[in-house]
This record gives structure tokens, sequence and C-alpha cells, in this order.
């Protein structure tokens, strides 16, 4: 026989009032039955529309108090006095809460601002970068001759501009100021998508014009309009003001080293910049707008031919001849890199979360558990299961509410002293905000955790035995109750488990950036750009002018040393070449590809690399004398010593020339603390003083560094009024910042998975003292039975490790599927590594064991004489 | 004593309750109004109304014999008191003076 729907039916029952639960049952049954003889199915779709339709008038039954204002009004009374009758609960379940709930809205404003929040262009999906990648670089800027072959042969793309960077002085008028100018082909605009706010953009070939930016016009020309026209000096040279940027755009997109550039002053390259199909260096940062009928995937498909084509042609190119062109939507090439870093941060937060709400579950559980003798009788003098439900699950969503409250304040004090220890590497901070998405995200994330906490107990509370509540005294309580309680605990202890395994991991990796043998040392180092004007025309010139800038720097008492280079280490961009030994071009063996680093005498020593062997530069050396790093060595003269041999090097786009290696120093990390140390060529500087286009410095001095900057720049204009120094950074900051993501991720997580093993155990600690008083009675009869009380200890420790066990057993899988997740910012250690799970599941077992131990010790204080009295 | 005035459904009920005599349930009267005024009334709705008049004293309710087919419930049958009979007098009475002389035509079907 047909069996009406179990699920419609179980609603209803609920739904009834207790005096017509029986004919209204047997009205829709007798008429199911009818209509099933017709047809099954539609018949119990009926069933379920009348239990669907009759919900509400059931639920606002006359003489039930049902669903009305008065009801609910004292329900909430009921639960206000929850917080009067039970503080301790109250305060215990809205802190757990708002500790869950603030930390998920702070992580989730930050995730919110820097990776979901679109770029201030116009339709930033279809705009992407263009990045050389190669065996060697993963990340290229590219070179002209590639540029021109994207920019004319792809049909895929709307249009493509190019740009680059530099800084200027601002000069005249106020004081001399430091800006970041971007170098931009004509297109450049139209393919970010930006207008002009005031006066206009450029016209192709207007070379004497600027745009400034909105930033600019506001700090230095007091935004006023009249600086449209107005003729400004860049460096020593004039410019006309044609344009200013709106306020809600940002054309500035990422620059080499994977940050956002800060352009202020926007002009144009020169045409002859980007003519012609050079590739011996690589310069331009490349975008291009996708057409609107183009996914992402057609148009690499049809790049990569193009760039299949123009490999067979190409034999010599800046960063190696088989050069592929990625394209990287805008937004993606911003946060790349840090948005899988905040997602595992986001959902460590939302493991917290989770055991937070299974916490407070418990905790309600074990309330309902005391209560189930006023439950029974309330349910047997009549109350309905439905009214006490509805007051279950008031009296949990008042203090989900508060929790939640709680947990927004907490984010409000959070997310600023989050924003302050984030690395400044950091891209788009200044979007991160509590808005309304924020709170959106905090109510769902409380109601989210009110279902797991007051739902499910609220269910389970009233499906209450009457004749056991009310008549024998439960020994064990309801088992299924139990039950739930206990796999909580263990979903807990399971999660806290991979929370601190993960940390682990990331503190592991943190230690082992730390460790990293960078080639010098970052200590007791500054290095800053400097920009000056009128270095001489001539080799010589330039040289003495370089020469002037040392020694004024090297007198600066407790100045060491100080040098001159192309390319600061960790500071980003890249300077390639050839190289092979002599005897590698009498064997025809093909050259190989190295950094190529020029520096000043002084140079290696300021930053304090090691010299293996050999010497360092003297003023004297030309081009003809280079230091090698060791690794470069090895490829030259595998296991022999490299100094006074001949050596062939070629600068791309050059002839290759003979050059005697000098001195060997150790391998030195240029693109990367994680990266692996490239091969690299060292040349005098000063031999080629007047072809540079970067001009860094380093200099050392013993102890804290940061308070000669001051001394230094004082130093550079002695030599030059206008001089000015850019981009100070110390060695120590360099490093900082290369592996601040990894050091964030590590910090928040260790306080993640701090709150997650406080959370577990607290809970542990609520089930095993709840489990404790529950069986206060059976211990009793125990202990006057002549039992010893350390057995019964035992026995409850006992019970309390299998579950400890049962968690640390699948949070070791849990830790171990975590592990591949977060594998990608891990450094130096192995995502499964044996030491980190083993270290942290002992931890977990301590604490679960004392978490355990500690209620269990109430055993003894059970007094059989009392306990029994009770009954 | 003034009690308040019935609703649209409770009128319905109340009518069906009259016509059905002692053979008056949920089902059936369900089934009346149904068949009579083409109304689909859901049996939770139909119940509310039944209790509100059962309160008002207008119908009593009597409880009948378990029934297999019901899975062995029993029905609960309702009965028109002589106040019902009134009260459903009165409602008539007072659509019948808000529509006099409006030309609407009692005997439209």
């Amino acid at each position: 026989m047909t069996r009406p729907p179990r699920l419609a039916r179980r609603l209803l029952e609920l739904l009834l009032p207790s005096d017509e639960r029986e004919y209204v049952l047997g009205d829709l049954d007798e008429e199911f039955h009818t209509r099933a003889r017709v047809s099954p199915r539609r018949a119990a779709w009926w069933y379920r529309g009348e239990v669907v339709r009759s919900a509400w008038p059931l639920a606002t039954y006359p003489g039930r108090g049902g669903f009305t204002m008065v009801g609910f009004v004292q329900d909430l009374r009921g639960a206000l006095r929850v917080f009067r009758r039970a503080p301790g609960f109250a305060a215990v379940v809205v802190l757990t809460l708002g500790i869950g709930v603030g930390g998920a809205a702070s992580v989730y404003s930050v995730v919110r601002g820097v990776v979901l929040s679109p770029l201030p262009l116009g339709e930033p999906d279809r705009v992407v970068m263009l990045w050389g990648q190669s065996a060697q670089y993963p990340r290229a800027p590219l070179t002209v001759g590639d540029h021109n072959a994207l920019a004319t042969d792809v049909a895929a793309f709307e249009s493509v501009a190019a740009a680059w960077s530099n800084n200027a002085l601002i000069l005249g008028e106020a004081e001399a100021e430091q800006v970041s100018v971007g170098w931009v082909t004509p297109d450049y605009f139209d393919v970010v998508g930006v207008a002009a706010g005031i006066g206009r953009l450029f016209e192709p070939l207007e070379l004497n014009t600027v745009v400034i930016s909105h930033g600019l016009w506001v700090r230095r020309y007091g935004a006023s309009p009249d600086v449209i026209g107005r003729t400004i000096d860049l460096s020593g040279q004039p410019f006309e003001v044609i344009g200013v940027l709106p306020a809600d755009r940002d054309p500035n997109l990422t620059t080499f080293a994977g940050g956002q550039a800060t352009h202020q002053v926007w002009r144009l390259q020169p045409p002859d910049w980007t003519q012609g199909d050079d590739r011996s260096v690589g310069w331009l940062r490349s975008t291009a707008r996708l057409r609107d009928d183009v996914t992402l995937v057609q148009a690499q498909a049809e790049v990569d031919a193009l760039m299949t084509r123009v490999n067979e042609t190409v034999t010599d190119r800046d960063g190696g001849a088989d050069m592929w062109v990625r394209l990287i939507p805008v937004k993606n090439d911003l946060v790349g890199g840090v948005s899988r870093t905040l997602w595992i941060l986001l959902a460590a937060v939302v493991g917290v979360l989770l055991i937070a709400a299974s916490n407070v579950a418990n905790l309600v559980l074990a309330r309902g558990e005391a209560r189930s003798s006023e439950v029974a009788v309330r349910t047997a003098l009549g109350g309905s299961r439905l009214r006490l439900v509805r007051q279950l699950v008031v009296e949990s969503g008042v203090l989900a509410l508060v929790g939640g409250v709680l947990g927004v304040v907490l984010a409000w004090i959070a997310v600023p002293v989050l924003l302050s220890m984030a690395p400044a590497t950091l891209p788009r901070l200044d979007l991160v905000r509590l808005d309304w998405g924020v709170f959106a995200f905090a109510l769902l994330a409380t109601a989210g955790a009110s279902i797991v906490f007051a739902v499910v107990p609220a269910v389970r509370t009233t499906r209450t035995d009457l004749s056991r509540s009310l008549g024998e005294r439960g020994a064990t309580g309801a088992p299924s109750r139990q039950r739930l309680s206990q796999s909580l605990v263990v979903a807990e202890v399971a999660l806290s488990l991979a929370l601190v395994t993960s940390t682990g991991l990331l503190l592991r990796s943190v230690a082992s950036l730390n460790d990293v043998d960078l080639g010098f040392d970052k200590d007791g180092v500054v290095t800053f750009a400097l920009e000056a004007p009128g270095w001489g025309a001539t080799n010589d010139e330039a040289a003495a002018t370089m020469t002037a800038y040392l020694d004024r720097i090297r007198e600066v008492p407790g100045v060491e040393a100080a040098g001159f280079t192309n390319r600061v280490p960790l500071a980003g961009g890249l300077f390639t070449g050839d190289f092979r030994s002599e005897e590698m071009v009498a064997a025809d063996v093909e050259p190989s590809s190295a950094s190529f680093r020029y520096v000043s005498p002084d140079y290696l020593a300021a930053l304090g690399a090691r010299l293996v062997a050999g010497r360092h530069f003297r003023i004297d050396d030309g081009l003809d004398r280079v230091i090698l790093d060791e690794s470069a060595a090895r490829r030259a003269w595998p296991g022999e010593d490299a100094t006074g041999r001949q050596i062939e090097i070629r600068g791309i786009g050059t002839d290759p020339m003979m050059a005697e290696v000098i001195g060997v120093v150790a391998p030195m990390k240029h693109h990367g603390v994680a990266e692996p140390a490239s091969e690299t060529v060292f040349l005098p500087i000063l031999a080629a003083a007047n072809q540079q286009n970067f001009r860094y410095m380093a200099f050392r001095v013993a102890g804290d560094p940061a308070p000669y900057v001051e001394a230094i720049r004082e130093a550079t204009r002695r030599v030059s009024a206008d001089a000015v120094i850019a981009r100070v950074q110390t060695m120590r900051e360099l490093f900082d910042e290369d592996v601040a993501a990894t050091r964030f991720a590590s910090m928040l997580l260790m306080i993640f998975g701090g709150i997650a093993v406080v959370l577990a155990a607290v809970g542990l600690h609520g089930v095993m003292t709840f489990s404790v008083r529950r069986r206060a009675r059976e211990i009793g009869i125990r202990v006057v039975l002549g039992a010893d009380h350390g057995g019964i200890l035992l026995n409850s420790v006992r019970a309390g490790a299998v579950l400890v066990l049962a968690g640390i057993a699948i949070g070791t899988l849990l830790s171990l599927g975590l592990g591949r997740v977060i594998e990608s910012i891990l450094f130096g250690v192995e995502p499964g590594d044996a030491a980190t799970l083993g270290l942290s599941a002992t931890l977990m077992m301590v604490v679960g064991l004392v978490g355990a131990y500690l209620p269990a010790r109430l055993v003894l204080t059970v007094d059989p004489a009392v306990t029994l009295r009770e009954e | 004593m003034m009690t308040a005035p019935l609703s649209d459904l409770e009128v319905l009920a109340l009518a069906a309750v009259m016509r059905l005599g002692p053979d008056a349930y949920g089902v059936s009267i369900k089934e009346e109004i149904g068949s009579r005024t083409g109304r689909s009334v859901s049996i939770g709705s139909l119940y509310k109304a039944l209790k509100r008049l059962e309160t008002r004293g207008y119908v009593t309710p009597s409880i009948g014999e378990p029934i297999a087919e019901r899975g062995g419930r029993a029905r609960k049958h309702f009965l028109v008191e002589p106040e019902g009979r009134e009260a459903l007098e009165a409602s008539l009475q007072a659509l019948r003076s808000m529509v006099d002389g409006l030309g609407l035509d009692w005997k439209a079907s």
C-alpha cells in the first residue's frame, strides 16, 4: 500500500497542535488513499501541497500562541532571561561566536578589497598583460621586436600598447619632487579604457606634453584647473600639461617585479623607441585589449602560433631565444600572487568559525540535556513541540545575533591591525574596508554558524523521551545526542589539527627562508636609486661623476663601503647576456645565458658578497676583466680554478668579447629569496658608465643603516643640487618584502591555529565535564560498591582520549590534503612533512588529554552520599 | 453579546456542515466546498476555521470510531448549533443589505 510522503508527514506532525493531530492526519490519509488509487505519484504531490498550504494556518492556529508578535516577544524575553540565569554560558557562546565571525569577516574584507573588487579601468576583463616566459624567466618584459610582432599580427587584439618607467624630478615652483614617470605608446589609454578627467590625452607624436595623475594634481597644483596649458620643468626639460586623469580611474598596471606601478606623470615614448625588430633588451611592459568576440583562450592560441613562427627566425634575444608570451588578465596579474594566500587564509578562518559553531552547538546540546526535564514537563503539559523548538531557536538566534554583532565589532578593530601588519607588497590594500558586503558576509557567517549550533540541537533536544526524562533518571543520557556531541568534538580536533599542521608547515617555510644563503649579507646595507641630471656624455665624464658621488658618500662618517650597480638584488629587473669559456669557444660549445651585473669596485664588498677566489674590481679595470659567481665559474670550468682564465662574454645584440676572470664570488640570489641563484657575470661599471639606464647604489655601515640615509642624501647633493635618492630600502627591507607574504600568512595562521586549538580543548572539556556530571549517580554507586576512584578516572580519561585520537586520525588525512593546497606557498618543506605532522599531532594530543583529564577529575569529587541522596 | 463577524471561509464551512448533517467531517466538508464553489481549501485553513466556529459555540465536534483506511484514526464530526445557524443568517443579512439595490441577481448561477 502506498504511504504519504514521509518528510511532508513529519513536518506536518511537527506543525499540528496535539489535540487536532489525529483528525487532520486521518483526513489527509483518507483523501490520500482515495487519490492514490488513481495515481500514487500525483497523490504524493497533492499531499505535499496540502502540507505546504497548511503550514501558515497551522502555525497561527487559534489558542496556541503561534508566530504572533506577542509570542515572539515572550520568546525574546525568555532568551534574555538566559543571559541572566546562565551568564557564563551566554558569555562563552557570544565570545566564541564573536571570535569566529570577527576573524572570518576581517579576512573576507581583505579578500574582497584585494582580490574581488574590479580594477578601476574601462572593461578591465578585456585587458591583458603580455609577459615573456622562458625556461629561465617566468616573467620577462618584452623586446621591441616581440612587442611589434604582437601588435601587428594578432587579430584577437583590438589594440596593443606598452609602458616603461623611470623617475624624474619636477623642478621649479615648489621644492624639487621625485615622481615616477610612465612612458607610454599613444594607444595606452585606449587599451586600459581611461579618458581624461580634465583637459585631454595624447595625440600621436606629442613629445613635449604630459598628463598628470589626479593625486599629483591635487597635491602639487591644488586641484587648480589652470594647470592645463601650464609648462612644468621635468628634470630640466619643459613640458606642457595637457590633461589630468580622473580620480576614479588608475591606469597603473603591474611592474616587472610584480607590484603596481605608481606613475604620477605620463608622457609618450619617442616613436623610434618602439620601431623595428630589435630583441637585444626586454624592457616593455606590453598590454593589449582583446576584441569583444574573442576569448582569452582563443587569443592565447593565436599568440602561441605567432610566437612559434617568430621563435623559428630568432636566434638572439634578451632572456633567451625560446621565449613565449603569456596573456594574463590585468587583475590576475596584479593580485594573482597573493590571491591564493588570501583564499587559503579565508578557508582557515572559516575553519575556525566552524570549530566555534560546533563548540556552541555542544554547549547548547549540553544545556538542552540539563533542560530536558523542563522540556519533558512542558511537553507532557501539552506544550507543542513546535513551540519548544521555536523558543530554543529564538534563544539561539538572540545569542547568535549578539555574537555576530560582537564579531563585526571585533572585525572593526581587527581590520586596521591586519592592514598595519600586511606586507607592503600586498597590492590594493587601500580598497580594503568594512562595507555592506563585509557585513553581509558576517551576517551569512553568523546565519551559517547558527544553523549548525541552533537548529540541530533544538530538534534533538525536543525529541526527548518523556518517560525516560521524567521517570528513571537516565544513567547515560540519550545516546544519539551524546553521539552528536562526540562527533562535533572529533570534527573540531580534526579541523584544529589540520590548521596547526598548516601553520607548522608555514613556520618551517619562514624559517627556511630566513636561513637561505643569499650570497650576500642582508644586514647593515642600504640600497637606493640615484636620479640626477647630467652624468656626462663620454664614458670618462660619466665615470668621473660616479666617482665623485662615491667619494662624497665614503666621506660620511660610519660608511664602510659604497658602490654602484645597474640592478639591485631582490628589487626586480632582468639583464642578461651569454658567456662561455675560452675552451668552449674552441670546442664550439653553445654559450649559456647569465645575469649580467655592472658593478663598481666596492659594490660587492658593500653588499657583503663572499669572495671565493681572486680579487674585486679596481678603478682601472676595463671591460676585459670580469668576476663570475661560483655557479657560472663551475659551468665554464667544472671543478677547476676560474681565476686568470679567459672567458667570452656577449651582451644581447653586441659582439662577443674576451675577458679575464679576476675573481669568483658565492652565488647571489638576484630574483628572489625562494628562487634559485642565477649564474652571473659581473662587469666593471666604471668602464661602461655612460651606457647605464639605471644607477643604483649600495652602502654598508656597522649596525643599523637607517639613520645614515639623511647624511647620504646630503652627500649626493654636494655633487649635484638636483640629485635625488629614490627607492631607498635596506637590504633587510628588500628581503622582508620578498618573504612578507609567507610570513604574513604564517602569522595569521598561527593566530587562527591557536584559537582553533583552544576552542577544541574548550569543546572537549565541555563534553567531558558534562558526561562526568551525568554519570555522577553511576559513579556514586560504583564507589559505594567499592570501585576505586583511580580506575574510574582512568576510564573517563580514556573516553576522552578515544575522541582525541579519532580526531587526530581524521585530522591527519585532512592535513595531508591541505598540505597539497598550500604547497605553492611553502618553501624548503614538503607538504606532507612527517616531523611537522607528528609534532602537531603530539601537541593536539597533549592539549586534548589535558582537556579530557581536568573534567575527568570531577569523578574524584563525587560523594556517593550526596549524589545518591539527590535521587 | 456581540461576536466577531464570520470570515468568508467560516461562512462556507458553516454552510457545508449544515448541508452535510451527520456526515460532516474534514474530508466531506472540503469536498462539499470544492464541488459547490470550486475553491480548493487546504486542510490547515479548514481546521483553523472550524476551530474558531467551535470556540464560539457555533458547531459541536464529536469523535467517531477509528477507521482502518485512516490508519486507525477516528473522524472528527461536526454538528451545527442553533447559534451557528443564527450567525450564518446574520452574515447573509449583512451581505444582503450591502448588495441590496445594486441590481445583482441572487439567482444567477
